[in-house]
Parts: C-alpha cells; sequence; structure tokens
C-alpha cells in the first residue's frame, strides 16, 4: 500500500493506500471517480481502458498506478477544453454518430486522438493499424475510420 | 417465448394528468403485457413520460438502451405524434419502476414494437389537448387549429403559440379519449424516418457516467459473487480467513442462495474497497483450486486452502464444467 501523487488531466491528486500492483484503470474508476475509462478484459487485449500518458496511448488495465506518477495522464473526461468545446475528435465521433452502445468508445477516442497529434493525415491502413489495439463488438470501425479521416482534415484546416 | 400486447385502457385508465409543480402538462401512460393486464387494470400506475411546461418538453426514454438506439427512436415516436420540433424536445431517461413504465426490457427486439402504438397515442392526446388549450385562449373552434414544429398555428389568422406557453391552461383540460384521435399516415411523418443524432452521443464522447458499472455512492465498496459452478451445489469450506486478510479486502463470506437458481446461487461473496482488490480476493479463493475434478462424488477436488464445493447428484456427470 503506497500513497500516490498523480496528474490527472492536469490536476495534481493524492491517491492514498494504493496496493503496489493496482493497475491505473482502478485508481482512476474506483477511487478517482473517473469512470469514463472502461474496464473490458482487463489482459491489454481490447483497448477500452486507453488513457493517454504524456500524450502516448496506454492500457489501464495493464499499467500500475504506481508507474504513473512522473507523467500527465489524460482520460475521456480530459479531452474536451475546459469550457466544454469538444476535441475535434468527440466533434466527429458525434457529426458520423460513431457510437452504438458506446461502451469502448472512450478507448477508441484516446487511440485516435494520439494517431492524430503522430500523424496529421494518415492513410486507411495507418488508422486500422494504429486503431487495431481498439475492440468494438458493435463493430462501428468504418464509421470510427471516417470520423478520425473528418477529425483530421479539421486539425489540419486549423494548423 | 412471451409475446407482449398492447392492452387498451378507457381514457381514464389509458391517460393520466397530474399537476406539475409550477404548472405543466404531464401525461403518463402504462403498458403492460397481457399476462398481467388483469392485475394490471385493478392496481393501475401511471408512468409519466412526457412532460410539457415552461421550460419545454420533457420526453422520458424508459427502455433499456443497448446500443440499438431506444433512448433516441422511441422518444421520437412519440414527439412525431405530438408534432414537436425534435430540438425542443429534451429527453431523459427514467428509473427503473415496472409501476410507472410498465414492461422494461432490451430482447427479442420487442421494445419498438411494444411502445409503438403507446407512444404515438399519447403524443396525439398531448397534441389535442394543446390545440383545445390554444382554441380556448383564442376563442375559436380547435378544429380551425393546426400543429407544427411545437406550435398551435390558427389556420385561418396564422397566430401561433409555441406548446410551452399552452402547458398551465392544457393541464386543467379534460383528456380525450384516444381512440378517437386520428393519428398521423406514415405521408405525414416528418420526424420518423430522418436521420437524428443520439440524445446520449455527447455523454457517449465525453465519459460521462452510462453504465451501471459506472455508478459510484460515497462510501461504497466493490464485490465479486463467486457462484458455485454446479447447479445445486452448496460451499462446503473455503480459504475465507485467507482471503479476508488480503489488502483492500473487507469481508468475504459464503450465501446458501435464495433457493431459486435463476436468482442467488450458492456462493461466495467478496467485499472489497476497490475492484482490484476484489479481483485479488477471487483469485486467492481460486487459485488452489484443481482444474480437473477426479472423483466422481465431488466437482472439486481442491486443497483445503481454496473454496470447496459439495455438489450432491449432479456431480456425476463426466464432463464437469471448468471451474469460473
Amino acid at each position: 500500500m503506497s500513497k500516490l501523487e498523480l496528474n490527472v488531466n492536469g490536476q495534481q491528486q493524492t491517491v492514498e493506500d494504493v496496493p503496489a500492483d493496482m493497475p491505473l484503470l482502478w485508481v482512476l474508476r474506483d477511487r478517482l471517480g473517473l469512470t469514463g475509462t472502461r474496464f473490458g478484459c482487463g489482459l491489454a487485449q481490447c483497448g477500452a481502458c486507453t488513457v493517454h500518458l504524456d500524450g502516448n496511448p496506454v492500457r489501464s488495465c495493464s499499467v500500475p498506478a504506481s508507474a504513473a506518477t512522473e507523467v500527465r495522464i489524460t482520460t475521456i473526461e480530459g479531452l474536451a477544453a475546459a469550457d466544454g468545446t469538444l476535441h475535434a475528435v468527440q466533434q466527429a465521433w458525434l457529426e458520423y454518430d460513431v457510437a452504438q452502445c458506446g461502451y469502448c468508445q472512450s478507448g477508441q477516442i484516446m487511440s485516435a486522438t494520439a494517431l492524430l497529434t503522430r500523424n496529421a493525415k494518415p492513410s486507411d491502413a495507418e488508422i486500422d493499424a494504429a486503431m487495431a489495439g481498439n475492440i468494438c463488438r458493435c463493430g462501428t470501425y468504418v464509421r470510427i475510420r471516417k470520423a478520425i479521416h473528418a477529425a483530421a482534415a479539421v486539425l489540419r484546416a486549423r494548423a | 417465448m412471451s409475446h407482449y400486447h398492447i392492452q387498451k385502457y378507457d381514457r381514464r385508465r389509458f391517460l393520466q394528468l397530474s399537476g406539475l409543480a409550477g404548472g405543466g402538462l404531464l401525461l403518463g401512460v402504462s403498458v403492460v403485457d397481457t399476462e398481467t393486464a388483469h392485475a394490471a387494470a385493478s392496481t393501475f400506475a401511471p408512468s409519466a413520460f412526457l412532460q410539457i411546461s415552461r421550460d419545454g418538453i420533457l420526453i422520458y426514454a424508459t427502455q433499456p438502451e443497448i446500443g440499438q438506439g431506444v433512448r433516441t427512436s422511441i422518444p421520437m415516436i412519440l414527439a412525431e405524434e405530438l408534432d414537436a420540433a425534435w430540438k425542443d424536445v429534451e429527453v431523459k431517461v427514467a428509473g427503473i419502476d415496472a409501476k410507472r413504465y410498465g414492461v422494461q426490457t432490451a430482447g427479442g427486439s420487442t421494445a419498438t414494437p411494444r411502445s409503438w402504438n403507446p407512444m404515438r397515442r399519447a403524443g396525439a392526446v398531448a397534441r389535442a389537448m394543446l390545440i383545445e388549450a390554444a382554441a380556448r385562449n383564442w376563442n375559436v373552434a380547435s378544429t380551425d387549429c393546426s400543429t407544427r414544429d411545437s406550435e398551435v398555428i390558427h389556420v385561418a389568422s396564422g397566430r401561433r403559440v409555441h406548446y410551452r406557453d399552452l402547458a398551465e391552461t392544457a393541464a386543467t383540460l379534460p383528456v380525450p379519449d384516444a381512440e378517437t384521435l386520428r393519428l398521423k399516415s406514415r405521408a405525414e411523418y416528418r420526424l420518423l424516418n430522418t436521420r437524428v443524432r443520439a440524445t446520449d452521443g455527447r455523454d457517449l464522447v465525453t465519459g460521462r457516467p452510462t453504465y451501471a458499472s459506472d455508478v459510484r455512492i460515497p462510501g461504497m465498496l466493490y464485490a465479486m459473487y463467486v457462484k458455485c459452478p454446479r447447479i445445486g451445489g452448496k460451499v462446503r469450506s473455503a480459504n475465507l480467513d485467507d482471503v479476508r486478510r488480503l489488502p483492500g479486502v473487507v469481508d468475504a463470506f459464503a450465501l446458501e442462495g435464495n433457493g431459486d437458481l435463476t436468482e442467488l446461487k450458492p456462493g461466495i461473496a467478496l467485499i472489497a474497497r476497490d475492484t482490484w482488490s476484489a479481483l485479488g480476493a477471487r483469485r486467492a479463493l481460486l487459485s488452489s483450486h484443481s482444474m480437473r475434478s477426479s472423483s466422481r462424488k465431488t466437482a472439486w477436488r481442491a486443497p483445503s486452502r481454496a473454496a470447496a464445493w459439495s455438489c450432491g447428484r449432479r456431480a456425476k456427470h463426466r464432463n464437469a464444467p471448468r471451474p469460473p
């Protein structure tokens, strides 16, 4: 059990009594109440729990929280601007009605935003490769791809 | 298979009007399945799924949303017949309350057909009352009035009034018999069969609490339940003391079940401060389990530290299920 200092969505958080092996996912969901990051498999196989550590997408179910003390953690709740303005990816998700049941979509969006910071104009193949770790049982992959292209175009126009 | 039908009600049973705080129109409807229709008729409790007030038009989504879109589509059915502009409609998720809302299930593609006629009738009744309210205010015949985009229109003069400004008057009017009202024909639909965005879209892309597992109550604990892997089996022994000593674990105890195998089966409840600790307790409980049953009399040959299950005659089956 240890006390952790975490930087989550720009805020410094102190979490007490964290088991050494406790994944970041459960600190976010059960200790900090940030339930937008979802539990899917617990094995880093489905991508539902994807968050950013210093902008890089990681599966929070398989990263010990104790390993995330020196980085900026961003979750789906921290993606929109403070005034509520959605990230271009979130906006595109709405415009293309990507979500069906929605359970995996927090992770999909986190992977997509990370992709677009590395690659301003991903091809279909690059999108498929970057999103391969995010599984959607509803099968929304075609809309996900369209929305990523649309968000990429919006972000390029802003740049 | 259970087939759901819409029970016909007389107008008092079909719709019930109640006052809203601050004045407004609130309409309830009940949908029951035929098996309980008789009982329901004598103990009828209306649901509240449409509210019109000065604040606007609020439709409650009463059917469970599991990705099929009913949080959006079923309120649309009511809004269509109400002749409300979709942009004026706020959709709220209703709680689980069978007495108020009738059957609330997702399965077998029943939610939409079950809701179709009740939603249409409720929309039509509300629309008729709003027309009547406007006609009284204007001192004209209701038959000279029409509706469009959340407004009642006096056709001859072109006068218009928004539903939200009629709610107070409408709430004082008698409820018309739904059977006497003409429902829209398919050709008259303006909202249905058009594309709208999911009402919960923004919640989904911003990570708002949406699913049962997202519920958080101050001070809540997290539990996992390990059921006896055999039907009819019970807990014989378990290493509960070891499990209770694990960090983050609050308690561990065996339950007999309530006797109904479709409800609570015998098993072991693990209570912890967080999901991770509960998962750890589950691992510890099952870790020293034998993965194969070699005995015909006992389902699980388990070392003393692990949970052991006593499973009676059913354990004689050769193909023992694997432990959870």
